[in-house]
């Protein structure tokens, strides 16, 4: 039986009404599920298993695939993917987007590289997507009942047997599928570009090597520990008390602190715990940094594959090869590289070809001394990492490029195998080199120092060194954010269902849109909203409405998602990975929660409407 | 009006009251209104535009609640989803999506009622024959003409086979052959056990095809009771013979006088603008003329009809070619080449005294219970020609002007 026949079965089978039932439980579950994972991770944080996640994620699949048994809801969302499929709007939006995504591979330039268009083209072709896909979505589901209502179809159709918290539920899905379709071709289209584009000669070698391991890829990230300051603070407010300096040092601060000692005494601290921060974080001429890092997982397995000699001299042991872009992608210049089992040195590289040269003794054995132009050979090298790093000098620099010199030692401190990276980059921007994953631990360590070579101060945070290794592959990272894309979409067709239950269109519309900067800029409004010194007792009455606003917006993000920490554009855009756990996470929170919560407010809404006025 | 308890429909002290956006009280639309719908009956809200019988039916069929008073549809609330099953409803307008077809709108609606994919498909067929919208059922309904809607709002009423078809002003829109193969329909809807509401304005449309009226005015039923009781003048007797000469009439003149009764009115009767429309029409139709509008009707969907469509078909086959069922009060007129009927074989004042006999007087209703009686005794044959006069009665009460005191007054 095919599995279409199974499932006509498995409905046929069951009563008519079964799932309704069911649906409503497992909505209830799937709400009470997301609102413990919820509050376990505002409480417990990482100590929440990684499965607790998924498994509500799960839950919820499973609640959206029941939904579409329900017959009402499906025959609702049919409908309106019919109706949303022949409205100009979704025609008019899906053109501008193909237009604009098209324009965009034509015009994006980035930095003049390959890896710059290549990110420029993630960058404003998702962000694009995203916008026009909410913009549309909102449109659609505010439109969807409020033009039923207005054009009183709406009386039609609910006189037949179809329970109002079906049809809005019905109105939803039909508008997530638009959505969740638009952004699946639109994305699918601009996946076609990169890729074509990925295929065209890049600038140089170091091009080339940064798209295939910067951009395509899905790379998780590792920050080192940040230094302890409690006790350096501590040690130096001791000192400032002995010295008789520290009432001074409150008394400067009480005028921003509206009077209140307490606050002051915390600026205070802060200013000293900044002051020691940088203390640690900065060197001078010839100094040394050192990080240590923990918990990087890198792919152990090597890259294999079979090369072709492109020229050969035998006595000197070099050897002129090519191979795929997959290898010759993650070959280092003076790097290991396995050739025809033994072990070699890349010499030197160029896009598609790289001199091997083999020590003596391997020169002769004889399969190698065997090996002519044009015979294949088997290659293998290994993964690599990315080191990341931004440099911040704190006093002018002398070479007129503004370079920060400096040498990079990456150690294996369980094999003790050292890489050595000399390195000129431009100073305060972020900057990336490779260096073999064989600089990791089993158990997941290294050690990453580095000698400054520049004449003036350079500070380096802890936050701006990182070390990037690949997890996955770029394809499954970009379904992955496509996914995360659909879940915003989710929400904002939830919201706009739920107002267009209550109000007419336009001001629907208008809700929807105040809502977005909430939903998008919720860090700059929370900072633009902060309270000044609250964690002071007092409150002066000039900041009552500050206060007001502070709390409204409080309340405001428990009832919304936090969609700009979620948009997958700046993930792709560094190669970085959208695990599954994000994912599931972001799903529970958008979507069991946030969207659930406005569909039971839009069914509930709906369902004590009245659907007819006086007579016009 | 007494409680019954198999009624279909049934409304007690039913009031809605329309409030601003400050919850100040702007209309009483319906006010403390009682209705009882018992089953197989053609019901007809009555009543000028603004009389409350929209708001009625809105409150009936769940979308709006009411501020007082109760509802029961078929024992349930309204807004029960399993009354919804039972019943079909045709709006003052249409209201369709314009972006379907005349397919995927019914095809949408037969979704809704749940129904198997294979039954769905063979009743929009059969439906969509049956108003006449067969050949265009692949245009979209925004670019049909409003009578055009209007069958197709029909035949969304009719896909779930309704126990209570519900309908808004029905004819509103249609053109004469559709309004009278609507009527026609509703009559055989209602003999084959449904049970019909149809609100309007329109006399015509209420005097042909209800059983019981109730006319409305200012939110409050006026009067309500069977059609026949409403509207018979009961001290007059209207004949229909062949056309007489000067001296049948006078002869006749004299046998009244005779019997105490004097002659009001001789006249040739007309035929009705309806018939002769319908003729031409039919007439057209017989000599295939191109119409890039509705055709005629098909024939009746059979699961409309129980399955017996043959049925249904020749009903609405002989309706349409006239060859309708005598009229109750009326003598029929023997075709020119007809043979004389027996009873013409008899003596003159005989014959007249047997014509002229008045019907069996309706027994004396209690003016505080309801006038109707059993609605299928009352029930008018489809198609009966109606009185004139009786219109005027109508527009008057319809008008609101005071009665004279035919029928009941409302409790």
């Amino acid at each position: 039986m095919t599995p279409a026949g199974r499932m006509a079965s498995l409905r046929s089978g069951l009563p008519g009404g079964v799932f309704e039932p069911l649906a409503a439980i497992l909505a209830i579950v799937v709400f009470g599920v997301g609102l413990v994972y919820a509050t376990a991770s505002a409480v417990g944080g990482s100590a929440v298993s990684v499965w607790a996640a998924p498994l509500a994620a799960a839950l919820l699949l499973a609640e959206l695939v029941l939904l579409l048994f329900v017959r009402g809801v499906r025959t609702m969302a049919l409908q309106t993917l019919r109706q949303c499929i022949r409205a100009r709007v979704t025609v008019t939006f899906v053109a501008v987007l193909v237009l604009g995504v098209g324009a965009l591979a034509v015009f994006m330039e980035g930095d003049g590289t390959l890896t710059g268009k290549l990110r420029s083209l993630l960058m404003w072709g998702t962000a694009l997507t995203g916008v026009l896909a909410g913009l549309l979505v909102i449109f659609l589901s505010c439109a969807v009942i409020t033009h039923d209502v207005r054009d009183r179809q709406v009386l039609l159709t609910v006189t037949k047997p179809l329970p109002r918290w079906q049809y809005v539920l019905g109105r939803w899905v039909g508008v997530v599928a638009v959505g969740g379709a638009v952004i699946v071709v639109v994305m699918g289209a601009q996946f076609a570009i990169v890729q074509y584009f990925r295929m065209q000669p890049a600038l140089h070698l170091a091009d080339f090597q940064s798209v295939e391991t910067e951009v395509f890829v899905a790379r998780e990230e590792v920050h080192p520990p940040q230094a302890p300051l409690d006790e350096r603070v501590a040690v130096r407010l001791r000192q400032m008390q002995q010295e008789g300096t520290y009432a001074a040092a409150i008394e400067q601060y009480l005028p921003r602190a509206k009077g209140n000692p307490e606050a002051a005494r915390a600026e205070l601290i802060d200013e000293v715990r900044r002051q020691e921060q940088a203390r640690l974080q900065s060197r001078g001429p010839g100094g040394l940094f050192e990080w240590r890092f923990s918990g990087i997982r890198p792919r152990r397995t090597r890259i294999a594959a079979v090369g072709r000699i492109v020229r050969a001299a035998p006595s000197d042991g070099v050897y002129e090869v090519s191979a795929d872009r997959a290898l010759v992608s993650r070959i280092l210049v003076g790097g290991p590289i396995e050739f025809a089992g033994v072990d070699a040195r890349v010499d030197e590289m160029g896009q598609s070809t790289f001199y091997v040269v083999l020590r003596p003794d391997d020169r002769a054995r004889r399969h190698i001394a065997a090996l002519r132009k044009g015979d294949p050979v088997d290659l293998a090298v290994y993964p690599t990492i990315q080191v990341r790093y931004k440099a911040m000098n704190m006093s002018e620099l002398e070479d007129p490029e503004k370079r920060f010199f400096s040498e990079w030692r990456i150690e294996n401190p369980q094999t003790g195998e050292i890489q050595l990276a000399p390195r000129a980059d431009t100073a305060r921007t972020p900057t990336t080199f490779t260096a073999s994953a064989r600089a990791v631990s089993a158990d997941g360590r290294t050690v990453i120092s580095c000698r400054s070579h520049t004449n003036a101060s350079v500070r380096i945070k802890d936050e701006d060194v990182s070390i990037l290794y690949d997890v996955g592959s770029f394809e499954a990272n970009y379904a992955r954010a496509v996914a995360l894309m659909i879940v915003q979409v989710m929400f904002l067709a939830a919201v706009g269902t739920m107002w267009g239950t209550l109000v007419s269109f336009p001001v629907a519309v208008f809700a929807c849109f105040g809502l977005v900067p909430f939903l998008w800029w919720q860090d700059f409004l929370g900072e633009a909203a902060k309270l000044p010194g609250s964690e002071s007792a007092g409150m002066a009455l000039d900041n009552i409405f500050l206060w007001i606003g502070h709390w409204l917006l409080r309340t405001l993000y428990l009832l919304i998602p936090d969609a700009g920490a979620s948009a997958p554009a700046e993930w792709l855009v560094d190669g970085r990975y959208i695990s599954w756990v994000h994912l599931s996470s972001t799903a529970v929170f958008t979507v069991a929660i946030h969207t659930l919560a406005a569909l039971g407010v839009g069914c509930l809404i709906f369902s004590r409407r009245q659907l007819a006025g006086a007579e016009r | 009006m007494t409680e019954r308890s198999d009624s279909v429909l049934i409304t007690r002290r039913l009031t809605k009251t329309f409030r601003d956006f400050w919850l100040r009280e702007k209309v009483t639309a319906v006010s403390e209104l009682d209705l009882d719908v018992r089953p197989r009956e053609v019901f007809g809200l009555l009543g000028p535009n603004g009389s409350g019988k929209s708001t009625t039916l809105k409150m009936v069929l769940g979308l709006l609640f009411p501020t007082r008073g109760q509802i029961s549809v078929f024992g349930r609330r309204p807004t029960d989803v399993a009354v919804k099953r039972r019943i079909g409803f045709l709006p003052e307008e249409s209201y369709l999506y314009p972006f379907l077809d005349a397919r995927e709108t019914l095809d949408f609606y037969g979704r809704l009622f749940q129904q198997p994919r294979r039954e769905r498909m063979r009743r929009i067929d059969t439906l969509l024959d049956m108003v006449g919208l067969g050949r265009v059922a692949y245009r979209r309904v925004g670019e049909y003409s409003k009578g055009m809607q209007r069958r197709i709002g029909l035949a969304q009423a009719l896909i779930n086979d309704p126990d209570l078809l519900i309908l808004d002003e029905p004819t509103s829109g249609m053109d004469p052959i559709g309004t009278r193969q609507f009527k026609d329909l509703l009559r055989l809807l209602a003999q084959r056990g449904k049970t019909i509401v149809v609100s309007s304005h329109l006399l015509a449309d209420i005097e042909d095809v209800c059983d019981r009226v109730c006319i409305l005015y200012g939110g409050k039923a006026r009067q309500h009771g069977p059609v026949e009781d409403l509207l018979a003048k009961r001290q007059y007797t209207e004949l229909t013979t062949e056309a007489l000469d000067e001296g049948t009439l006078r002869r006749i003149e004299e046998v009244l006088r005779e019997s105490g009764r004097g002659l009001i009115e001789v006249s040739a009767p007309r035929e009705r603008l309806e018939s002769l429309f319908l003729r031409i029409v039919q007439e057209a139709q017989s000599q295939r003329v191109v119409t890039g509008g509705a055709m005629a009707g098909g024939p009746v969907a059979d699961f409309l009809t129980g399955g017996s469509e043959a049925q249904g078909e020749q009903l609405l086959e002989r309706l349409v070619q006239g060859n309708d069922a005598p009229p109750a009060q009326t003598v029929p007129a023997p075709a020119p080449d007809a043979p004389e009927a027996p009873a013409a074989a008899a003596p003159a004042r005989e014959r007249l005294e047997t014509l002229v006999r008045a019907p069996e007087p309706a027994p004396p209703s209690d003016a505080s219970t309801d006038a109707s009686t059993d609605a299928d005794a009352h029930r008018t044959p489809p198609s009966a020609p109606s009185a004139p006069v009786n219109r005027d009665m109508l527009d008057r009460l319809a008008s609101g002007a005071p009665d004279e005191g035919e029928g009941k007054e409302s409790e």
